[in-house]
């Protein structure tokens, strides 16, 4: 498995890279995707969507959508995932898929009581 | 209430650091008024608190770019502010040497004058604060 130097992502930062990944979205946007993807178990804070974001646009990973492409009475910041953003998660998926294959061998092998 | 509630999560703001503030402030608002008619307020300032911390805490190479004019610039060659600092130390010294030895103006003005070298503005100047020490402490 090809570990990145972003791996393994903080929850934050999956889950918004996760609400980007099917569409633009502005930052309230992106709150209310995490917590419908989440179904409502996992709420940001403005504070650690946008240091998430913050961080994020940093890398490149997430960048701002030009005002070109919005609508033009649009006056709020639409972001959207980059190329390597896209990639970062797919790593992070496959490596979360990983984790999850473990656990279900593990969890399906029979311990020998005396072991 | 609401209307304090805002006044507090905005001065909270004005606590993130300032290249912080000035990019998304007004979203992070926004997205206050918003929340706050969904009754989640407490959790609102939970969470600025805590990513106030959190951004203060970041490495100082995080934190380069602030709003308005003044803009702290990384690359400043350590040499200047070290050139800066030597400079800032050697007139320190000078004052406190010219405070606790007021002879040593009469050294820097004997050696000015006997020799007959025209120093120019530095040699005025000297001669002018060694007059002035004259006028406080006057010669045994």
């Amino acid at each position: 498995m090809k570990i990145s130097s972003n791996s393994p992502l903080s929850a934050a930062t999956l889950h918004i890279l996760l609400a980007l990944a099917s569409e633009d979205l502005h930052g309230y946007g992106i709150i209310q995707e995490i917590a419908r993807q989440s179904q409502g178990s996992y709420r940001v804070g403005p504070g650690t969507l946008y240091d998430n974001l913050k961080k994020l646009m940093d890398q490149k990973l997430v960048i701002d959508v030009p005002r070109s492409a919005l609508p033009k009475d649009e006056e709020r910041r639409f972001y959207r995932i980059t190329s390597s953003g896209r990639e970062v998660l797919g790593e992070e998926v496959e490596r979360l898929r990983e984790v999850v294959t473990t656990a279900q061998s593990r969890l399906r092998e029979r311990r020998p009581r005396n072991a | 209430m609401k209307a304090l509630l805002r006044i507090a999560y905005r001065g909270m703001l004005h606590l993130y650091p300032a290249s912080f503030r000035s990019e998304f402030a007004d979203e992070m608002l926004w997205i206050f008024d918003e929340e706050v008619l969904r009754g989640n307020t407490t959790a609102l300032f939970v969470d600025a608190a805590r990513c106030i911390v959190v951004r203060h805490m970041r490495p100082p190479s995080e934190q380069l770019a602030t709003s308005g004019y003044y803009v702290e610039i990384e690359s400043a060659l350590p040499a200047q502010r070290i050139a800066q600092m030597i400079m800032a130390i050697g007139y320190l010294g000078v004052g406190f040497a010219i405070i606790l030895a007021p002879e040593i103006i009469w050294i820097l003005k004997v050696g000015t004058v006997t020799h007959g070298v025209d120093h120019g503005w530095l040699s005025s100047h000297l001669g002018a604060v060694a007059t002035w020490f004259d006028a406080l402490w006057p010669r045994r």
